[in-house]
């Protein structure tokens, strides 16, 4: 796990806080990213081989902002409710998807490890979405940003929980590298 | 140049991009402001059944430089028409609260009955004051059905202030501020009645 990782990882810490107080709101924002950084890979795999290093990077910021822009335009034509909470987070999603390219994302991950990175962010998204929204009208807490990094660090103090219950033996004789 | 063909890629993505951008923009402007006025409206005439209106309450402003009252000062107001008729009158009148300024939407029926009152700004304490924030608001409803004339203006005030209404609990400042900016609202419209419903009061 080299640098570039850490930041575009970091990157996601973003949203998954600021932008997961209401399901629907937190599904809106990861389908727009999933497309957007599925159309930037798409075109930028096209392109990719053609420029230098420098010019590379200039294509992407021009390509994941129009992108940005586009969707965002849209889905303010026909989800304006949906989009006031999340419009900070558009140009987000292009800032991220310069920094996957920059990060050699789509060049040196498998298409696996990019499955995975998308998977494993909609659904801490759509799950703390989900836990949110339930748990907020009683604890205006779980609201506020603070609330989602606590509960955040709940979901994955549980996924550590569970998975070092579900093999205590083998991970004391064969530590995983 | 070290690579002529780059640079003229992207040359053609700038060009596209900022095609693609204008074109998008053009082409959803008039969706988009037409999207904002209808949330405007929605969150404004929340305040009114729909069954009472069927005009764009928000295109007949009744006046619009604003009017300084004893406790409050109105920014603006509305007439609702159903079949022609007026049906009510939205007034938006802003009061000072414990922490900053209260906006406050207040909706008035023909006969100076209140319909109903919203809160659109408010800055005050969390857990407290705030709590005249939010629709329906239980609070605020205790107003509904209320004019000028009942209770009298000695009943326009807080229990503790030897008024007929209650406050909402450890935030007596914001409860006196919404309670006069109301009152206000109604006494104007009392003064006004005819102006702001365009109806000649001799009956």
């Amino acid at each position: 796990m080299n640098k570039p990782w850490g930041l575009t990882r970091g990157l996601l810490l973003v949203p998954l806080v600021g932008a997961s107080h209401s399901l629907v709101g937190a599904l809106a924002l990861w389908l727009a990213w999933t497309l957007i950084l599925s159309c930037q890979g798409l075109a930028m795999g096209l392109v990719r081989q053609r420029l230098t290093s420098g010019q590379r990077l200039l294509a992407a910021i021009v390509l994941a902002t129009t992108l940005a822009t586009c969707t965002g335009l849209l889905i303010q034509a026909w989800a304006l409710e949906l989009y006031q909470p999340l419009s900070l987070y558009m140009g987000w999603i292009a800032l991220s998807c310069v920094a996957l390219e920059h990060g050699g994302f789509f060049v040196e991950s498998r298409l696996l490890v990019r499955l995975r990175l998308v998977g494993v962010f909609g659904l801490l998204m759509i799950s703390l979405g989900a836990i949110r929204e339930l748990i907020g009208s009683g604890l205006p807490l779980a609201l506020l940003a603070p609330g989602g990094f606590i509960l955040l660090g709940l979901l994955l103090a549980a996924r550590q929980a569970w998975t070092a219950a579900k093999s205590p033996s083998t991970l004391e004789e064969t530590p995983r590298p | 140049m070290k690579n002529p063909g780059g640079v003229a890629i992207l040359v053609l993505l700038i060009g596209l991009g900022s095609g693609a951008t204008y074109l998008t923009q053009l082409g959803t402007t008039g969706r988009i402001e037409a999207q904002r006025q209808m949330l405007a409206n929605k969150t404004l005439l929340e305040v009114l059944p729909t069954a009472r209106y069927d005009n764009q309450p928000l295109a007949h402003p009744v006046f619009t430089t604003s009017v300084t009252l004893a406790h409050s000062t109105l920014l603006g107001g509305y007439l609702a028409t159903r079949n022609g008729q007026p049906s009510a009158v939205l007034l938006r009148s802003q009061a000072l609260g414990y922490e900053g300024s209260i906006e406050l939407l207040v909706a008035i029926d023909p006969h100076g009955r209140l319909l109903g009152v919203k809160t659109l700004r408010q800055a005050e304490t969390p857990g407290l004051g705030a709590a005249i924030a939010g629709w329906p608001n239980a609070w605020l409803q205790t107003f509904t059905g209320k004019s000028r004339q009942a209770p009298d203006d000695s009943g326009w005030a807080l229990k503790k202030d030897q008024g007929q209404f209650d406050q909402l609990t450890g935030a007596t400042v914001t409860s006196r501020a919404v309670l006069q900016a109301v009152h206000d609202a109604l006494r104007y419209f009392d003064e006004h009645k005819a102006q702001l419903t365009g109806v000649s009061a001799d009956e």
